[in-house]
This record gives C-alpha cells, structure tokens and sequence, in this order.
C-alpha cells in the first residue's frame, strides 16, 4: 500500500519542520511543503497530494483563501487547517471554507494526526 | 486571564510545566508624549522584539519583547538542543521558533481578551526584529505615537529550568480603537 501523500503549507519553518517529523514518524510521505497560500496552491496543482495542512495567518495569501482557491479547482481536496488562531469565528470560516477539521497550535501529535485521518476517511 | 491562556499555550508547545507569575499591567501613554523616564531605562543587553499587525474589531500592533536571556532559553527548548548563544547563535530556524513561540502565545492574550470583552482580534504575521547592544529597546519604546497602549509584564517559570523566562506583551491600538476596547469593557 503506497504511503498517504500530504502537503504542509506554513509560513514558520519551526512548525514545517514539527508538522514533518510528526507526519513522516507516522508513515506519511511529506510530499511538499510551501510557506504561503499562493505557493500552496501552485504545490497543490503540482502534486496532487492526498491531504493538505494549511495555517490560516501567513504573508501573500492566508490559509483560507487558499483553501477556497484548491477546492474551487479540485472539490475532492482534503484540507486541514492547522492554526493558532483557535477563535470560534475563525474555526467557523476555516470549516466555511471547506476545511474538514482545524487544529489549533500547539497541538500534541496525536490531536494531529486525528484531524488528518479524519480528513482521508 | 491572558496570562494564564498564554502559559497554558506554553506548556503545550514545550510539553513542560509552565507556571505564570501575576502580570503587572499598566497603561502606557503615547510614545510622542513619554520622557526619557516614563520610558524606562534601555536596556544594555539584546532583546528581541517579536511585532504583529491585530486586525479585526480593533487595529493596531501587538508587540512582545524578550530578553536575550529569554530568547537563548526558549530556542534552546524549542529546537530541542542546549541553550542557543543570542544573538549570534540565532540563525533561521531559532529565529523562526521564538517568533512562532511568540505568535501562540500572542494568540492565547488575544483570544482572552475576545472571551472577556467580545472583541474580536486577529493577529497578522509575526516579524522579528533582533536588537544588537547599542540599539536595544525596552518595552517602553514600543507603542503608539499618537495613542495610548497596554504594558504586560509576564514572568514565566518553565518547569525543570533554573532560571525564569520573561517577557513584555505591549498592545498598541489604534486610537480610534482605544475608545471601542474601553466601551467594550464597560468604560464611558
């Protein structure tokens, strides 16, 4: 069985660098990774992954208009939004937007690793 | 209450026992308008001065400054090795950790303040300003030229270290915001 393919998108390279470890140590192959949404969406088109995790506040283009820009082109994206902005307003738009479960920062590994299952099932 | 959302923030990120010591907070008056005094004395070592844009119901800049001392502690616990020399141990990856360090634990403030007054605020993307010797600024040069600001000193106690971490969280909101927090809070 091929390992599940996921594309992590935050601007902080410390939390890339966690949200790698955390996934690969779970068996996912981290098939990119950009620092803002524009560069997402560009990784998205380029390597189909099978989830996505997206922060919301990042530089050019935030996390929710990504994810508006990814499912707008491919309804079937499976996306996570991985954020310390854990408001119940924002946890409405990410949801809105299209996202299939939000972790707020910091997060333990297992919290993590649940939302991305949850979001393949 | 910030406080106490903030260490919990902490504790996570670190997986350790954080402890808050009570905030001392008092209100800053416009920069434009301090005295050498009222600012505070500058401080002689490094500091790094964490900056974010709040959007939302109110705007303006939420500031935190850490001491070098601080800074070289808490890299050290978030990269996962001893403590880093500041600055000049301080290379991409630290300078990205304080700043997400930084960034929760802003937003662990900010959302306390949504939960206790319905304000809501959002904070931007964190810019790190790392501040050699000469050029250190306290917490008191921080703020608004033209509007009041909010001073947090908070003293963090990480279980396990020997020394406390500290740092200053100053928000400084526009001035036409200051008026919709202080009605927020049930001041005329």
């Amino acid at each position: 069985m091929s390992r599940r393919r996921v594309l992590i998108c935050d601007d902080a390279a410390f939390t890339r660098n966690l949200l790698r470890d955390i996934l690969g140590e779970a068996g996912f192959e981290v098939a990119g990774e950009a620092g803002n949404g524009r560069e997402a969406v560009e990784r998205y088109r380029e390597l189909k992954p099978d989830v996505v995790t997206l922060d919301i506040v990042m530089p050019e283009m935030g996390g929710l208009e990504a994810a508006r820009v990814i499912l707008q082109e491919d309804p079937s994206a499976r996306i996570v939004m991985c954020s310390a902005m854990g408001q119940r307003a924002m946890v409405v738009q990410a949801i809105e937007a299209g996202a299939r479960d939000f972790v707020v920062k910091p997060f333990q590994p297992g919290r993590l690793l649940e939302a991305v299952e949850r979001a393949l099932a | 209450m910030g406080a106490g959302h903030a260490a919990a923030a902490l504790a996570e990120l670190l997986d350790r026992l954080v402890l808050v010591d009570i905030s001392q907070v008092r209100v800053q008056e416009p920069r434009a308008g301090r005295s050498e005094r009222s600012r505070g004395a500058a401080s002689r070592d490094p500091v790094a001065t964490v900056a974010m844009p709040v959007m939302g119901d109110v705007t303006g800049r939420l500031h935190e400054v850490f001491p070098g001392g601080t800074c070289a502690r808490l890299a050290g616990l978030l990269t996962g090795g001893g403590i880093v020399a500041f600055p000049e141990g301080f290379g991409e990856l630290e300078q990205s950790a304080l700043k997400e360090a930084a960034n929760i634990v802003a937003t662990a403030y900010a959302r306390a303040i949504t939960e206790f007054t319905g304000v809501l605020l959002i904070l931007g993307s964190p810019a790190i300003r790392i501040s050699p010797a000469a050029l250190a600024g306290a917490a008191g040069e921080v703020g608004n030229d033209d509007a009041p600001s909010v001073l947090v000193e908070t003293g963090i106690r990480v279980f396990a270290e020997d020394q406390p971490v500290g740092a200053s969280f100053v928000l400084a909101p526009d001035a036409p915001s200051v008026a919709a927090l202080l009605r927020a809070i049930g001041t005329p």
